[in-house]
Order: C-alpha cells, then structure tokens, then sequence
C-alpha cells in the first residue's frame, strides 16, 4: 500500500512539482545505493576481548530512505502549499544562478544543467552557508573576465576557497574530496574533458577493436611546466592508498 | 553427468566436495565434473552481478576511486566478510614490522577475486623452483618447472591467455606450447619506453593477459576499457565465474553463502565431511570422497585452523605445524614521476608491459629479484588532484590536468620475500565474523632480503625516471600488498616442515588437497594466478587418478 502510494504521489510531482524539486526526489533515489555501500563499508571488526561476535551495528535500511523520500514528496503536498512553492522557486534561482556562476569560474560554456543541479544540492550540505556565499561570489563573477581573473578577485573578497570548491566539484563530480562522499556525476565530470581525444573515461572505450595501438593525439601544449609549483604526489595508482584530500573548506 | 545429493535436511554428499570457487576450485570443479564426477562447490560469498559492481564503481565516491578501493564496491555477504579499507573493518588484524604491507584485497564471491585481478598470468622461472639449491635462499619446491610446465599450457589454454608468440619476448622462454592467442598490441607508452629503456638492459615484455583481443569462446573481445582492476565492464578478462558456470552445466552443484567451519576426520585420517553455515546460520554437512579447499592463501589456512578436531588439536593438516605461516606477498614500491614527453598512460587495458630484466642473476642470493610493471592504468584522477590542489581554474587547469595525465608515470615494482615461518597466520583471539568464527591475524616483516633489494630498485627507478628527463620522482616509502598471497600452506618434500605435497595433497589426510598460493613455496616476482591454477590443474589430475583407481 504504501509503496502505491508512494508511487501515485511521485507521478503527481511530475505533472505539478517544478523541475529542480523533481529533480532533487529522483537525487534521492539514486542515492539510496550509495548510501547503502556507504553503510556497509561502516561495519567494522572492533577489537573487542570480552563480546564473541563482531561488533556489526544495524545498518538503516533501504525502507527508511524510501520513507525519507516520500516524506519529502509529502511536504509538498500536505505542507503549507504558498511556502513550498516560494521555496521551489528560490531553489531553482539559486540553482540557475549556480550554473551560470559555474560556467564563469570553469570557463566552459556547455556545462549540463542537470548536473549543476544535482551538484548545487551537493555543495549546500558541505558548505556552511554555501548559497549566501554563492551570491556574492556570483556578483564578482557579473564584471566577467577569464576563470583565473574571477578567482583573483575572489580571492581579494575572501572566496576563494569556496570558488575552488565550485570548480573542484565539477571536475571530480563530487562536493568533496572525501571517503564515500556522494557523487553526482562519473564520465560527465570535468575531469575527463582535457584528454577525451586520447582517454576515454575507465570503463568505457574508443569502440575500435586495438584503439589503443594507434598513436594517440598530439599533446598541443608543452609537455613541461617551467616554475610550476610541484602539488603533493599523485596516489599511486591501482594499490589500496587513502590519501589526504584537497583541502576544502571545513563544514561549520 | 553425475551431481551431488541433496537430502531434504540440507545436507549434501558428492564424489567431490570444494571450499572455494575462484579460479582455482572453480577449474578443478570443472575439471572433475568433465570427468563424470559429481562436484560440490561450498562458496562463503554472494553470487554477484557483474552490472550492479559496474554500477556502484561508477558511483563510488571520487576519493575512493583515486585510492583504488577495489574491495568496497563488491556486495558482501553478511556471514562473510572480506577486508574492507573505506574504512578499515579490521577483518584481517595485522601486527610486525611491515603489517601494513599486507592489507590484502580480496573478495569472497562466486568467481572469487578473479572478479578484479588484472589478469596478468604469468609463469615462475625455472630456477624459481629451485631457489635454495641454486642461490642458497629460500625453499625449493616439491616440483620442479618441468613438472609444471603441462599445467601451465592447461591453465594458459583454459583462460584464454594472449602472450607473445616471440621467443624473445618471453619470460620465461621455456615452453612447450604456444599461448592460445599472440600478445595484447602495445599501446604508445609500452612501445616508447620499451625503446627507451631497452638499450639498457631492462626488457620491456609484453604482460601474458587472460584477454584477447577478438571472441574468444564466448567471451567479448577486450576493448580497452582500462578498468579490468576492480572490474571489467564487459567481461572481456577472464574470470572464475566462467568455470563455474562451466562446471554447472555439466552437473556440479554451487551453493553460494555457504561458510565451511569443521572438518570431519576418520581412523585413518581421512576427511569424511565439512560442515558449513547456511545464509541463516544452520549447519549443514557436506559429505565426500576427496575434499579440495581453494580459498585463496588467507581463507584456507583460516579454515584449516578454525577446523582443528581431536585428531588433529593444532588444526587440520597441520602436524608440520607449518600452517598459516610462511606467509608472503609482492610486497611492493611505487614510483611516479612527469616524464618529459607525453605518453598517454590509460590506453588501452589496466597491464600491458612490464621491465623483466632484473628478474634474475647471481645477486638473487643476496636480496631480492624485482620486475618493473609500466602502470596502464589512466592517470587522470591523480592528475586532477594534482592539478586541483595547485589552485588553478580555467584553461590552465584543463591543460595542467591534460599534461599530468599525458606525461605522468606510475611504476609499480614488486619485490620477492622469502618464505620466513614467523611471518604467521593465526587466530584471533579477540575479534570473530557475525558466526562467531575467529578473524584471521597475520603478523609480517618483508624481511631484509627485500629491504636489500629495495636499495637495488631505488637506483634502477632513479635510473630510469632520468632517461625519460623526469621530473616529481616520487618513490613510495610504505610498502604496499600486491594481493598474491602465498606460502600459508606450503608445499615441500619432507612431510615435517611443509604442508602439502607436489600435488598440493596434504601429507597429513590423504584425500585432501589444498592448492593455490598457499602451496607456493617461492614468490617469485610475478602474480600468482596462473601459477595457482596451474597447480589447480595439476591436483584435479591426482584427484581424478586416486579416485578412479579406488573404484577399480
């Protein structure tokens, strides 16, 4: 019953709900699997002399997501109607000003708009106050200029780190650097973007039989960087290695 | 077609009853079911899907990926659990000097680990075998390479290995047969540092990989999707589940989350039966003429101890008391480093080349072999950390990160230990799985037979990463696991010092048998698979011989 009811209520928020509410349910179905693995890999084998069993906790279950979710889907229909719909609103203005901020500090003109949505709701749970400093950093960014212009002046206003975190995210898909955070994007994260002629992103291919065995594409850019500051090294790559983050600017 | 019997309590009787179904139990399985043998395979693991393991890498979070966190996106089963470091679940509990360089990733599943290796099947040397003969460290084996070399050509053939038909490129060049299919194409970057390095004596060989790269039996061409570890998208790797569905069709029996636990012995010493847990904890009893437990070089020697009965009070096979140690692993460096020109590293499969030159000589009775494996896998996430923590937006940071990505090198260089007894398997007496049964612990020091050898692989990586006009040379400091896990239960001649025989048959029970890594008494510096289903290979033959010559 209740999963009919769920289901009556979600094709209702397709014909009534505006598209970033509907967007931020559907968010919170696809998160389900990550929150579950991130559950999982919370069990730990404590070293506890005096109890025989493993100290496994209850991991919350999948019906207390769904519950969440039609919660969510709930509030809008049984809630104060005039403020939800102020609150959508605000929601899809903040998350449209996002974008075109995004697309400022990357400098790339055809960033998806879905994920700046799915990347917005990201940013405000990691972020203290995030959409307060969004508008003022969105102000900085309107007398326009290249990416690093308006990170110079962010920098000037005290937004830098919060700008670097913007970018951070759509390069790497995520709102944090940070074990098991949620993911908002995988083969569409920036990331990919600066070597999409000569990689594809891991499990997906070039569709050739052998691609690899052609001579990749020209590098088009020196292969050294004179005076660049060397970053910390790289995690080597295919063994087991918990690196320390990028820095991000702590929550609260 | 002969299957086990199922009686309607749960139990099971079959000619043959398995622990384990990775590689190695599933090919035996396989082996004896073509053989009109009944088969029973009791896995402790979760049957997975291949999608859904897709589907959660993808998912998996940025930092997770970068760290290469093989283990977290496999389901586990909840009776059954397999190290996890995302965080750290403390399954396995380490202790020594270089505990940390044995976190081993390993799954439990239908199919087992096979599900994210690389695929790389390589052989030991001849002289591997021999190593305490000929450089005066070490152990010999009950076998020698000539022995193997049949197996070898079995379990190439089985797994649809692609190797250099070249003699030159070989390693080792002592065959009898020719790999199945000719090797996997070099990429750019394999083909530039092989010119590069070869002058000087470190042969670039192409890695012999269980993929082709046309169909190959049913199995998709490998399209270069560079994500074989953790998980090949389109199952064009091999992996055991292939023998156990192979296995199933004709006759065997798998059942999954199945948690073997004790161990039946008679009179004679023989096993008659192995208890195990169903999914909600009731025990059942598997009944059978020979017994093969194959679950990998930490579960096996795990279950031979948690099995100790009143026959056998220090645990099953175990009157050498060589049980659960000897224990070893590649353990290994990293080096990274910005090469002067770019090579586009991520093209094409996860392994490809690898620097076998100072895989052997005279200096081996002093400190340790190592090969120098060119990591193909794409270097764009470590790149883009990189390129993120210089604070960089804009175009600048699309070209940092396509430089780093292009130019960037990572070396992965494993190094050999010596089987040392005190490296040790044991029980714990403080941590247990959900059943109550105790979590391994394995105390470890690499030994200064690699440390030695470290000091040799420092000059070769400096060496090296200045022919490329490097720059950031990084070499790790930590040592890190390379999962071959061998010497648990290790193979020898004389009974009072090692585990198995040259069949990988228990000394102690004689319808028992225990192959795999834990049988390998040298590490050699290459993976491990083929060489544990080589010896797979090579038990279902005495399996099927001492069976038949029973019933006759």
């Amino acid at each position: 019953m209740k999963w009919l009811i769920g289901a009556v209520l979600r094709q209702i928020s397709h014909w009534i709900l505006p598209a970033p509410v509907q967007a931020r349910v559907v968010k919170l179905q696809r998160q389900e699997k990550t929150e579950e693995m991130r559950m999982r890999s919370a069990q730990q084998f404590v070293d506890v002399s005096s109890s025989v069993p493993s100290a496994i906790g209850p991991a919350p279950t999948r019906r207390g997501v769904l519950i969440g979710g039609a919660a969510l889907v709930g509030y809008f229909f049984i809630g104060n109607s005039a403020y939800a719909v102020q609150d959508a609103l605000s929601v899809a203005s903040d998350e449209s000003a996002f974008l075109r901020l995004s697309i400022a500090l990357t400098g790339h003109r055809d960033l998806d708009g879905k994920l700046a949505q799915r990347l917005f709701s990201l940013l405000r749970e990691a972020h203290l106050l995030f959409a307060g400093k969004m508008e003022k950093l969105a102000v900085l960014a309107e007398s326009g200029g290249e990416p690093h212009a308006i990170l110079a002046r962010a920098d000037e206003a005290g937004f830098k780190q919060i700008a670097l975190s913007i970018v951070a995210a759509w390069y790497t898909g995520s709102a944090a650097d940070a074990m098991n955070a949620p993911m908002a994007a995988y083969r569409d994260a920036l990331m990919y973007w600066p070597t999409r002629d000569g990689l594809p992103a891991p499990t997906y291919c070039f569709n050739r039989p052998g691609w690899w065995a052609e001579d990749p594409p020209p590098l088009g850019i020196p292969a050294t960087a004179p005076g660049a500051v060397e970053p910390p090294a790289p995690p080597p790559t295919g063994v087991l290695s918990t690196p320390k983050p990028a820095q991000t600017e702590p929550r609260g | 077609m002969s299957s086990p019997v199922l009686a309607s309590t749960g139990d099971a009787s079959a000619d043959i009853v398995i622990v384990g179904s990775g590689a190695v139990g599933a090919m035996i399985a396989y082996e004896l079911a073509r053989a009109g043998f009944s088969v029973l395979m009791l896995e402790a693991g979760l049957r997975i899907k291949r999608a859904d393991v897709v589907e959660n890498w993808r998912n998996m979070s940025f930092y997770n990926r970068a760290g290469s966190d093989f283990q977290g996106l496999f389901p586990q089963a909840p009776n059954a659990p397999a190290p996890l470091y995302f965080p750290e679940n403390n399954y396995v509990g380490l202790s020594g000097p270089n505990g940390n360089a044995f976190k081993q990733g390993y799954l439990r599943a239908v199919g087992g680990t096979t599900w994210h290796w690389a695929a790389s099947c390589w052989r030991h040397l001849p002289v591997d075998f021999r190593m305490k003969s000929t450089y005066g460290v070490g152990r010999d084996w009950a076998i020698s390479y000539d022995d193997l070399e049949p197996y070898y050509c079995r379990a190439e053939e089985a797994m649809g290995v692609s190797g250099p038909h070249d003699p030159a490129l070989q390693s080792p060049r002592e065959r009898s047969r020719p790999y199945p299919r000719d090797m996997i194409p070099f990429s750019y970057a394999d083909r530039r540092f092989a010119e590069v390095v070869n002058a000087h004596g470190y042969r670039s060989v192409p890695i012999p990989q269980g993929r082709t790269i046309e169909p190959w039996e049913g199995r998709p061409a490998c399209c270069g999707n560079n994500n074989c570890q953790p998980i090949c998208p389109i199952g064009a790797m091999y992996n055991g589940i292939r023998h156990v569905e192979l296995a199933e069709s004709l006759g065997a029996l798998t059942l999954d989350q199945a948690v073997a636990y004790k161990v039946d012995t008679d009179a004679h010493n023989r096993v008659t039966a192995v208890h195990w847990y169903d999914a909600g904890k009731r025990s059942h009893k598997a009944s059978g003429r020979a017994f093969v437990f194959a679950c990998n070089g930490i579960e096996t020697p795990r279950l031979l101890l948690l099995a100790a009965n009143e026959r056998n009070p220090n645990g099953i096979a175990n009157a050498s008391d060589q049980v659960g140690r000897n224990m070893m692993d590649h353990s290994g460096l990293h080096a990274s480093f910005l090469a002067s020109e770019p090579l586009w590293i991520g093209r094409g499969p996860a392994q490809s080349s690898c620097l076998v030159g100072p895989r052997d000589g005279a200096f081996r009775a002093r400190y340790s072999a190592n090969k120098i494996i060119l990591n193909n896998i794409s270097r764009v996430p470590g790149a883009t950390r990189q390129a993120l923590q210089l604070g960089l937006v804009g175009k600048e940071l699309d070209d940092e990160i396509r430089r780093r990505s292009a130019c960037g090198v990572d070396l992965s260089i494993s190094l050999e230990p010596l089987p040392d007894p005190n490296n040790r398997l044991t029980l714990s007496k403080t941590r247990a799985d959900p059943l109550g049964l105790a979590c391994p612990d394995i105390h470890y020091d690499v030994g200064d037979y690699v440390r030695d050898g470290v000091k040799a692989a420092h000059e070769q990586l400096e060496h090296i990463a200045s022919l490329f006009g490097a720059a950031e040379l990084k070499i790790s400091t930590d040592y890190n696991a390379n999962n071959h896990i061998m010497g648990g239960t290790i193979m020898g001649a004389d009974p009072k010092d090692s585990v198995v025989d040259g069949d990988c048959r228990a000394h102690d029970h004689a319808n028992l048998w225990l192959p795999g890594g834990g049988a390998m008494a040298s590490a050699s510096v290459v993976n491990t698979t083929l060489s544990m289903v080589a010896l797979g290979l090579k038990a279902s033959d005495a399996i099927a011989r001492q069976l038949k010559a029973a019933t006759a």
